[in-house]
């Protein structure tokens, strides 16, 4: 079946949808992952993640496992997480630091360059001995770092990491430019299975559609804490969003990237208001209000979204199979912040972001009510067309204010025009037509 | 057994069965105002998160309006993930005073087993331990601070307070 057919749309009528056996088909996944997530740009890690020399994070690029590594020269590079010798995983834990990597297997070793530099009883047993030189790992083909954000991609012949990103950087920035320290990775994580199909998280990160009605209940929840005389440090913020009171959006950025956003109906209690005059000073009044007045969904495809609204995450989404799907949370928050400042991103990051928390149970049933659904074949068609008549093609005067020159904008973040850029970006590498 | 842990160990046994039959507001009474409930994350796969306050939690609640802001998601019947409400059996084991009764606080440990039944994930077992410490007030004892310790590290599916 061409990935084409499996996405209905026209202008006129005003038509978007997707075959659900997007969601369901094994075919479907597995030419994802070669197409996809073993060909092109995929997100790896933070870098305040591998801080020091020998520090190493490891993942997965598609099926294949990868870690990264800081190197001996500050620079940061990235192999296939296999021994030379017969392929045994060569990293103990999912972050650790080794300036050697020792299998376990046989005990051959590597330098975080990824050189072999011992073998077992090297002397002996070889036909024609054994040249160590030859015994490197297998690099990640290109590993690219914007602004901290480490991605890697298993084809050399791929465009650059900041075209690719494209009209995302801008976004990407407003995190970034937080501090003028960099960003880093607060101690403790969390990661989670789900009986979804991994776009199933993609779309549902940025989905401003469904917050009034899944999250109406946290919305009451934190209602009833605050009437109950509650303030540990987790200062209301939820309301306006929750109930669709204040300003919103949607973008369609371009390489299958996207974002909804929310004005906060009190910027002052976010974290990060403590820095407003010292960021008045360095960006325009423009970019600063984008910053500390509207909460942002981001997600890059494919695999990861950067969250900064009521707490700051990084939520990354590993594909398993057509119903299942790994996801891991991280709260980054802007280096140097007060302790207050981050007392209260953190608590709002368990109250929202975590699987143990109030909100994100809720997102996970309804996509995996999606994920059944979606098995239903007779009722073959998901629907994506609120918004198709009112959108702006190209950026509005928001995503002007930062130069972010985005495919189009949307009025408001309950539209779904956002997903037709991703699902066109989609279809088009599943068929090989662009990198 | 000693007075102390029998009544120590009772109100594990009557804490857990609340949970299980659903009487939530008897539950909450169990607690003091100021109570700590704590479900730490794992750093890593072997290292337990051990500074709440700057460290990102599964749980963290410090007073009783952030515990009955829990309660009222999963009673309320609006709570997507628990419409319906999964049902559970916590099996409480191996409780053990840590502390004699000292300036009317007890330090208790235990271990902890759940079944959890949901239309949705079918039957999970999670377990893990709990550190107590209790407070007496008037006649009986209060939780002060409940630290719950799940051992999954890699959380299939979604947790609630009534399911730990």
């Amino acid at each position: 079946m061409s990935t084409r057919q499996l996405i209905m749309e026209s202008a006129d009528p005003a038509l978007f949808r997707v075959d659900r056996r997007i969601y369901t088909d094994p075919d479907v996944f597995e030419r994802e992952l070669k197409q996809i997530f073993e060909r092109g740009w995929v997100y790896l890690c933070h870098e305040s993640q591998v801080e020091a020399h020998g520090d190493y994070y490891a993942t997965f690029m598609g099926r294949q496992p990868v870690f990264v590594i800081r190197q001996s020269d500050g620079g940061i590079g990235a192999f296939i997480n296999a021994c030379s010798h017969r392929g045994a995983v060569l990293t103990p834990r999912r972050r650790g630091r080794a300036r050697t990597l020792v299998c376990r297997f046989h005990g051959w070793c590597y330098n975080t360059e990824g050189d072999c530099v011992r073998v077992k009883d090297e002397a002996e047993g070889w036909p024609d001995g054994l040249e160590k030189e030859n015994y490197g790992l297998t690099p990640v083909a290109r590993v690219g770092n914007y602004r901290g954000f480490i991605f890697g991609c298993l084809n050399g012949e791929v465009e650059d990491l900041e075209d690719n990103l494209g009209s995302a950087r801008p976004f990407i920035d407003l995190l970034c430019d937080q501090s003028p320290d960099g960003l880093e990775v607060v101690p403790g994580q969390q990661t989670y299975i789900i009986r979804g199909n991994w776009k199933m998280q993609a779309e549902n990160g940025v989905d401003g559609y469904h917050v009034s009605t899944v999250h109406r209940v946290f919305g009451q929840a934190m209602g009833k804490r605050e009437a109950l005389g509650d303030n540990a440090g987790k200062r209301p913020t939820e309301a306006g969003r929750i109930k669709g009171s204040v300003p919103t959006g949607c973008y369609d950025i371009g390489h299958g990237h996207n974002m909804i956003w929310a004005g906060r109906a009190s910027p002052k209690v976010a974290p990060l208001f403590e820095a407003e005059a010292d960021l008045l000073q360095l960006f325009s009044q423009e970019k600063v209000d984008w910053m500390l007045r509207r909460g942002r969904n981001l997600y890059l495809f494919p695999n990861v979204q950067l969250m900064d609204q009521s707490s700051t995450q990084i939520r990354v989404f590993r594909p398993i199979a057509p119903d299942r799907t790994e996801i891991r949370v991280y709260c980054i928050a802007p280096k140097g912040e007060s302790r207050t400042a981050r007392m209260a991103r953190l608590r709002k990051f368990e109250d929202f972001f975590m699987v143990t928390g109030m909100a994100t149970p809720d997102d996970l049933a309804a996509l995996e009510d999606c994920q059944i659904g979606a098995h239903g074949s007779q009722a073959r068609w998901s629907d994506m067309e609120r918004g198709m008549t009112t959108m702006t093609q190209g950026p509005d005067k928001l995503a002007k204010e930062i130069e972010a020159d985005v495919h189009s904008s949307a009025e408001r973040w309950d539209h779904e025009t956002l997903y037709h850029g991703y699902f066109r970006h989609w279809a088009a590498r599943m068929e090989g037509q662009v990198e | 057994m000693s007075k102390l842990c029998d009544e120590v160990r009772d109100l594990l046994y009557l804490e857990a069965d609340l949970l299980d039959r659903q009487r939530w507001d008897d539950w909450l009474a169990l607690y003091t105002d100021d109570c700590v409930y704590w479900v730490p994350s794992w750093l890593s796969e072997d290292e337990l998160g051990d500074d709440p306050e700057m460290q990102v939690n599964m749980i963290y609640i410090v007073g009783k309006p952030g515990l009955a802001a829990r309660l009222h998601r999963i009673s309320s019947g609006q709570a997507y993930a628990e419409m319906p409400l999964s049902q559970t059996s916590h099996l409480v084991n191996t409780v053990r005073l840590l502390s004699d009764d000292q300036d009317d606080v007890v330090s208790a440990s235990a271990k902890w087993m759940t079944l959890s039944v949901d239309a949705r994930m079918g039957k999970q077992i999670r377990g893990g331990w709990y550190e107590y410490q209790l407070r007496r007030a008037g006649e009986g004892l209060s939780i002060a601070a409940k630290k719950i310790v799940l051992l999954e590290d890699v959380i299939d599916g979604a947790v609630d307070i009534h399911q730990i």
